[in-house]
């Protein structure tokens, strides 16, 4: 029971993977991709907790409680906000592609042509 | 572990399931936004609630949108 | 199919791996146990997160803030007006076919969130090292004011609020003014990112030396960029190519 958060994240980080390499649809693959980023963020955060301890946020709290690891957390949060305009970069990317190429499917989009 | 965290930890997990096994993109981000409120639920659990509030904002107005968006846009190239 | 093999191979090490970690709620990082007693004399900041993000991790934030504008950037370039494109006349039709075509609850409950989603973006970037929040959630938050213009169907309403000339500027200057604020730390003597300023009594708004500026930058920033980067795509939908 005290690795099952963590297994949770590797199922999440398989799950997400299997979506990017089977997917027909460009746009499939992007949220795919975000499923596998869902994984990372669960990982970090169960490595940070403590049994019984409260939110790092000192604002009503006796200044010598214990909190749970807040490294962690600074980490997730500025990468929650990153990955999403990362994933809308793809999708403009595949929007591109698809005026281009007239396809969204990643198989098809092989060759790089000038 | 809390029976609470067991439980979301459990919709998590068939959540990202059911968006990688969804195959049309618009309904897929339909099932990623909620995917997202799940996951800000797991967050809270987690005693992070600066993350699941990152999550929230991000997941369910900034991501689906922009997801649509495009959607709407490779429709619209194929229809023309 | 080359990939299931593989993926049994990662799946296995990751499980192996995973197993080998401290316990679930056993946390043992030398980091997070000496924050915990210090974090609070020494920042006099409330949210320990954000003290850690903009204070302690400050460089990791930097880095972390120039991702957001080069995708940003990189999305203005990718979905930039080709060639053979033009923003169609048909547009603005189009435009107030849409508006015609969203029911009115949804028109009316648009307009009136608009308002108070900028206030509450405004008072979770401002209150960012007093409680949980900051600049990254207060600032998605207020890009999402200006969509809900959008969502209202008010496409050509959604250009004048949110001008690309105005979300370039917000977005530049957020990026520039958290840089800026990390070289203040080497014109007062200090190393870069350290605190110049005087940090005040915990639990009030200007406390907290540096970090509320730096919250208001990437607040600034982050709401220019992810407006940006939605007024991109929407753009996206009322052209109409020439080729066609």
């Amino acid at each position: 029971m005290n690795v099952f958060p963590f297994l949770v994240a590797v199922w999440l980080l398989a799950v997400g993977l299997y979506g990017v390499v089977t997917s027909r649809h460009f746009v499939h693959l992007v949220i795919s991709l975000s499923v596998m980023q869902a994984s990372t963020y669960v990982l970090l955060l169960a490595v940070g907790y403590r049994t019984g301890a409260k939110a790092p946020v000192f604002a009503d709290i006796p200044a010598r409680s214990r909190i749970v690891d807040p490294v962690v957390q600074a980490l997730t949060l500025t990468d929650v906000v990153v990955e999403a305009t990362v994933s809308a970069l793809l999708l403009a990317l595949a929007v591109q592609a698809h005026k281009r190429f007239g396809t969204v499917d990643p198989d098809e989009l092989g060759a790089l042509r000038g | 572990m809390t029976a609470l965290q067991a439980v979301a930890l459990v919709l998590v997990a068939i959540g990202g399931g059911a968006v990688v096994f969804t195959r049309e993109p618009p309904r897929q981000a339909v099932v990623a936004s909620l995917f997202g409120v799940l996951l800000a639920v797991l967050f809270f659990l987690f005693q992070a609630p600066d993350v699941a509030l990152s999550q929230i904002t991000v997941g369910t107005v900034a991501l689906p949108l922009m997801i649509l968006l495009a959607l709407a846009k490779i429709r619209q190239e194929e229809d023309s | 199919m080359v990939f299931l093999p593989a993926a049994v191979a990662l799946v296995a090490g990751l499980v192996w791996a995973v197993t080998e970690l401290p316990a679930f709620g056993h946390y043992t990082g030398a980091y997070g146990l000496t924050l915990q007693h210090v974090a609070l004399g020494q920042r006099r900041a409330t949210d320990i997160v954000s003290a850690v993000t903009f204070d302690y991790r400050g460089v990791d934030t930097l880095g972390e803030e120039f991702i957001l504008f080069a995708a940003a950037v990189g999305c203005a370039i990718l979905l930039r007006f080709q060639r053979d494109e033009e923003m169609a006349e048909a547009a603005s039709d189009r435009a107030v076919a849409r508006v015609e075509r969203v029911r009115r609850p949804v028109r009316a409950l648009s307009a009136a969130l608009v308002a108070p989603a900028v206030v509450l973006g405004a008072y979770i970037v401002v209150h960012g090292h007093l409680t949980p929040g900051g600049g990254f959630q207060g600032g998605v938050i207020l890009a999402s004011a200006t969509v809900l213009v959008y969502a209202g169907g008010q496409a050509v309403a959604f250009r004048r609020v949110s001008p690309e000339p105005v979300l370039e500027l917000a977005d530049g200057a957020g990026a520039a003014g958290f840089a800026l604020v990390a070289i203040g730390g080497l014109i007062f003597g200090l190393a870069a990112l350290q605190n110049f300023l005087p940090l005040g009594t915990q639990s009030q708004l200007l406390s907290a030396g540096m970090l509320p500026l730096l919250n208001l930058s990437v607040g600034i920033e982050v709401a220019g960029a992810v407006t940006l980067i939605v007024s991109e795509f929407v753009d996206q939908t009322l052209l109409r190519s020439r080729r066609r």
